[in-house]
């Protein structure tokens, strides 16, 4: 909230540059943007007839006595005005139409983009600012569109069309009453610029003030506990004192602008009656051009009060189409290659050799690991926080690349496989379950047509989740999000368990959760994820003994490095580090305490 | 307008500008009614051979009477705009104070954001309807009166046929806004909805990716985006014909007089004049009527947001000084729990059972147990945050809920686990935590017992670094030991350390210990930790499981005793020997 009143603050300036690469959006449409200007030059002719015909009536039948005449003119007139509602309709509805489906294609390419960014994109990028990008953002460019692009060219065209008639009905009489003008244009023009800037000072403080209060409230506990409330309270009042003061000498300039442009209004009415009147007097301007002519006045004042405003709304896309481009112009990190291949029926050997990771280029992560997993078996990484476990995980999803070294699978480097075939035959359970807006259904689905209701039941049933799936109100069909359906922790474990399996992969890989469940619960995972895992290569980051005892290998991970590798009972043997991690977690004597520091759990 | 009643004494200390300010307008409007007479007046003049002279009159007239409209309009915005910046001021002010009052029960139900949203567009949504907001309703209505009147004296019949396609244009506002407003509410639910969808897919990413569900969502992402468009379409449909129609009425204003008045003045029973004056109205009148819908939102967006501010300003403290007495000596820092049960609400289970224990002054007692057992809770009711029945908890043998707020957490120091530190120089994130003005000496001192002084080096403008938001400038050590020395700065008689230094290293800890060793002594310390080595020194340890108290006693005892204590002793002594191989 805040960033993003800082985001508005800083305007931008007109760039050609933005501005074509925002045309090319528009160029799909450049038909129906044709027919738009075209109903908008045929409402401005309307509009400007009105007038002229009210001149010709006044001068014509209303003079003359002619009844008939004047009827015939005030239907003229009232078809004028009829055009002009319709044409305004009929614009208005084709720029819209035109807008909505720009900006449906823009947000569109925009998060299609963002679909193939990697991973690393989202863990660098914070998500409240993506999601600006994708909504508020696309929003501004809609206003581009409308405001900025179309109803500014209406406004050019609406007040050239009411100079040219004001000079068709009296030339004298046009100049002397648009001697006005430049002191509106001169007047809106310093005004904008005052205002800018005092606006400027205001969002700035009002930011100020907001972050200020924002702060207090996440804070209120520690003002509360330390007793500082006059004090935050003075600071409060100072910065909301700041704000209170910009804002009336913006005030200042806005009581100012607006009575005066006004006033000006009023006086070309005044130059008008005096000219105006001084001609009719001497015969050289009819009673129905005067008229015509304070009409053409009236007509003039509406859009140059308005052309003024769009400036700024031109500011603020500009902001925003520069900020869109940017991510569109954000390459992805992990790309196929041209020559990728898609991935076929699996085999389901990984191999990762010599592989070395840093995520900041400079602290490493993991250094020189080799290992293999033989097609069907399962190996189960341990290790203590930090050891690079999860790394091992980015990199066979391939969510980042090596540093140095190569992940394989089916001794082929995972760069070689177009990579979303490859995925497909791989299955992620990830520690934190993440569910989707949706049913219970749809997260084991996702959003795979693919997988049927019986695939689904049957998935269900074999990771053992078809018992707390049956006790849901409306079972499969239930939202998660709904009161009353909240899913325990367990719940989730089996429902991802339920998502992989359904998805039949050759290859698993399973980040184990460490927050624990109740004993029945517990047996329900282990049963299910030994289903989950049969005949399937896996990898599992391992924090319960059932899985630790029951994987084909066991690698203990050190700082980063493979320091121990074997089966249960050869590691336990060793009396190494294996041992010491396995007394931390599993030995009945110090059985109590990893729940008790639960914040330090070490495997 | 119930609503409204907590706005009055604002608006009653500005009465003097408000009134005033009314009081210019009517004038305003008076002058700006007049200029289409005088024109028609001159029309019929003309006609009737009137002199150059006459008409430099009229003219003057004209302009003088627009510039004095300006003139009063712009005394009278400013008077106005201006009263309701400062009661803006005034209840912004207010609403904090009444915030900080609130308890932290209130703070736990209301999110952050809520309250923020609140207390800044609530605010502006109220400001807007006691400044523009009451000042266009009577200009533009007191104009429109005006106008009125004098039409009706100069033509009843064709200014009751002229009126009536301009209240056609605020009929069609009235009606056509209601719609107009459903419907943008829809747009910008859709828009919330388009915001869940891209979170989800953002926050997910990693199982997107890895289910290849790229596809699938894009296509989802799609259909709601086709919806959004669907329903902004269908409220530019709306906006469009209500447009559309007023520019008809309006115009239609124009067709009547034309042909109506027309008639009459061909029928001699009608000036040309009449006529001008008439016309001279449309014009002047068209944006007042499209005002008047806008402003009515305005005024019922006000009204909702005063609404909702009320119910901020409504709620109450469960915390006060209601049946507190000042104390006659400062507290000393015997702190005493006599079946200390409490629960965070009655639906929930207790966080604590029955929990007695006694310190004494200058003691160090520590309390260890696993997230959840109720550690933090104990700090919590100390301190008074939440509310507890009488008799359990007491300070100096005085009942907390008889000690007034200020004076018992004044002889608090407190460290808490999810501690908060404020976007300011570090220097005054220190200062916080003195209870008057603290001089620079304790500052020094202060940052030189949490070890915060070797730190100082790594930021160029040392004490005066600026740290981010919430401090994300600082590592979560150097964040920890900041707050520390907030807490020593007060030199509180009750020091409460909770979790207090989780991110400092071992090393680091033990020089702080030792330094906090010699401040604290003839203190009370209470610390709450997993590190026991931290802790082996203390007078008195108590072992929290669910709430209850399942052992206490020395560490030499615990350790020996083969409990849930010397459990996490051994356990810790194993995980410090992993992270040094």
């Amino acid at each position: 909230m805040i960033e993003e009143l800082d985001d508005d603050a800083q305007g931008h300036d007109y760039d050609p540059r933005l501005m074509r690469r925002f045309l090319g959006y528009v160029r799909p449409y450049r038909g129906r943007l044709a027919l738009a200007f075209l109903l908008m030059a045929c409402r401005i002719v309307c509009e400007l007839a009105g007038p002229l015909i009210f001149w010709k009536a006044v001068d014509g039948p209303l003079a003359k006595g002619d009844l008939p005449g004047l009827g015939r003119d005030a239907a003229l007139f009232a078809a004028a005005v009829l055009g002009t509602g319709a044409f305004e309709f009929l614009y208005s509805w084709t720029t819209n139409y035109v807008g909505q489906n720009i900006i449906l294609d823009l947000r569109m390419q925009l998060f299609s983009h963002l679909q193939r960014l990697s991973v690393s994109f989202f863990d660098g990028n914070p998500v409240g600012r993506l999601i600006v990008r994708v909504t508020n953002d696309v929003e501004n460019l809609n206003e581009l569109f409308t405001s900025g692009l179309v109803e500014f060219a209406a406004d050019l065209l609406m007040l050239g069309g009411v100079v040219g008639m004001m000079f068709y009905t009296n030339a004298t009489l046009a100049l002397v009453t648009m001697s006005v003008s430049p002191v509106i244009l001169l007047a809106t023009f310093l005004f904008r610029n005052v205002a800018r800037k005092r606006f400027r000072e205001m969002r700035t403080r009002i930011a100020r003030l907001n972050s200020y209060l924002n702060e207090s409230i996440s804070g209120m506990r520690t003002i509360q506990t330390f007793g500082r409330e006059q004090m935050c309270l003075d600071r409060f009042r100072e910065r909301n004192a700041e704000h209170r003061d910009s804002a009336i000498s913006a005030v200042f300039a806005y009581s100012l602008f607006y009575p005066g442009i006004e006033c000006l209004f009023s006086l070309s009415v005044a130059l008008l009656v005096w000219v105006g009147g001084r001609g009719i007097l001497e015969g050289t301007l009819s009673f129905g051009a005067f008229m015509a002519f304070w009409y053409y006045v009236h007509k003039f004042s509406m859009p140059i009060r308005e052309i003024a405003e769009k400036y700024n709304i031109l500011q603020a896309a500009m902001a925003s189409s520069e900020r869109v481009f940017k991510i569109l112009d954000t390459p992805p990190a992990i790309a196929d290659r041209p020559d990728a291949v898609p991935a076929p029926e699996l085999r389901g050997e990984v191999e990762f050799d010599h592989v070395s990771f840093s995520y900041d280029g400079r602290t490493p992560v993991l250094d020189d690991v080799s290992f293999r997993i033989e097609p069907g078996k399962s190996l189960a990484v341990v290790g203590i926080t930090g050891a690079g476990k999860s790394t091992i995980i980015n990199l066979l999803m391939r969510f980042y690349d090596p540093v140095r070294g190569a992940v394989k699978i089916d001794g082929r480097d995972l760069r070689e496989y177009d990579l979303r075939s490859l995925r497909r035959r791989m299955g992620l359970v990830l520690q934190d379950v993440f569910l989707f807006a949706g049913t219970v259904g749809d997260n084991v689905r996702l959003g795979e047509r693919g997988i049927d209701r019986a695939r689904l039941e049957e998935a269900v049933r074999a990771v053992n989740a078809d018992r707390f799936v049956a006790r849901l109100p409306k079972g499969l069909d239930t939202d998660v999000l709904e009161r009353g359906a909240a899913l325990s922790t367990g719940e989730r474990q089996l429902l991802s368990f339920a998502r992989a399996l359904a998805f039949d992969p050759r290859i698993l890989v399973l980040d184990e959760a460490t927050s624990s469940v109740d004993g029945r619960t517990e047996r329900l995972i282990q049963d299910g994820l030994a289903r989950l895992m049969k005949g399937r290569t896996s990898l599992v980051i391992a924090h319960r003994l059932s899985t630790i005892q029951h994987a084909d290998r066991i690698l203990v991970l050190h700082k980063g490095a493979i320091r121990e590798e074997g089966s249960h009972g050869e590691l336990l043997r060793q009396d190494g580090l294996y041992r010491k991690l396995y007394k931390l977690q599993f030995d009945p004597a110090v059985g109590a305490a990893p729940q008790l520091a639960a914040g330090e759990a070490a495997i | 307008m119930k609503q409204l009643r907590r706005l009055f004494p604002y608006l009653l200390r500005r009465r003097r500008a408000y009134l005033l300010g009314l009081a210019i307008v009517v004038v305003a409007t008076a002058f700006g009614a007049i200029a289409p007479p005088l024109v028609g007046y001159a029309v019929d003049q003309l006609r009737r051979g009137a002199t150059r002279d006459f008409i430099l009159v009229i003219s003057a007239v004209i302009a003088g009477a627009a510039l004095a409209r300006a003139g009063l309009l712009f005394i009278s915005r400013y008077l106005i705009l201006a009263a309701s910046r400062h009661v803006e001021f005034e209840l912004r002010n207010d609403l904090y104070r009444h915030l900080e009052s609130l308890s932290a029960r209130w703070f736990d139900t209301n999110a952050t954001g809520e309250i923020t949203s609140r207390a800044i567009n609530d605010i502006e949504g109220v400001r807007t309807m006691i400044g523009i907001g009451i000042m266009a309703i009577v200009s533009t209505g007191l104009l429109f009166l005006a106008s009125l009147v004098i039409m009706f004296a100069t033509n009843a019949f064709l200014a009751a046929l002229f009126v009536l396609p301009l209240a056609g244009v605020s009929a069609v506002m009235a009606w056509t806004g209601g719609r107009m407003h459903d419907l943008s509410n829809e747009v910008q639910a859709q828009l919330g909805v388009l915001s869940t969808r891209a979170q989800e897919n953002f926050t997910g990413a990693r199982v997107v990716r890895a289910f290849a569900q790229e596809d699938n969502e894009i296509a989802r992402f799609r259909g709601e985006c086709g919806e959004y468009r669907r329903r902004n379409l269908k409220l530019a449909l709306w906006r469009s014909s209500s447009w559309a129609s007023i520019l008809i009425l309006a115009e239609g204003a124009m067709i009547v007089t034309l042909l109506v008045g027309g008639r009459a003045i061909i029928g001699g029973s009608l000036t040309p004049g009449v006529l001008t004056t008439f016309a001279a109205y449309q014009f002047q009148l068209l944006w007042p009527m499209i005002a008047i819908g806008w402003v009515i939102s305005i005024i019922q967006r006000g009204v909702a947001c005063m609404g909702r501010l009320n119910e901020i300003f409504e709620a109450k403290p469960d915390c006060d000084d209601e049946k507190a007495l000042r104390g006659e000596v400062p507290l000393e820092g015997l702190i005493e729990a006599r079946n200390l049960t409490f629960a965070y609400s009655p639906d929930r289970a207790p966080a604590l059972r029955e929990v007695s224990f006694s310190i004494r002054p200058g003691q160090k007692v520590a309390i260890v147990g696993r997230t959840g057992a109720g550690k933090s809770t104990i700090v919590q009711l100390l301190l008074r945050h939440y509310k507890l029945p009488d008799g359990m908890l007491f300070v100096d043998g005085r009942d907390v809920n008889t000690i007034p707020l200020h004076e018992l957490r004044g002889a608090f120091g407190t460290v808490p686990q999810d501690l908060f530190l404020f976007s300011d120089k570090l220097r005054e994130n220190i200062a916080f935590g003195g209870l008057n003005g603290v001089p620079e000496e304790s500052i020094v001192r202060a940052a030189a017992i949490s070890r915060l002084e070797a730190d100082l080096d790594q930021f160029p403008d040392r004490l005066d670094q600026v740290i981010g938001e919430r401090g994300v400038t600082l590592s979560g050590g150097q964040r920890q030991r900041t707050a520390l020395a907030r807490a020593v700065v007060r030199e509180p008689r009750i020091l409460i350390l909770d979790d207090a230094l989780s991110a400092v290293d071992s090393h680091t800890e033990r020089e702080i210990q030792d330094r906090l060793r010699v401040f604290m002594k003839g203190r009370t310390t209470l610390v709450i930790t997993h590190r026991i080595s931290a802790i082996t020194d203390a007078d008195l340890i108590l072992v929290l499981e669910d709430g209850r108290v399942v052992e206490r006693g020395t560490h030499a005892v615990l350790a020996a005793a083969g409990g849930p204590y010397a459990a996490l002793w051994e356990s810790q002594r194993l995980s410090e020997e992993l992270q040094k191989t």
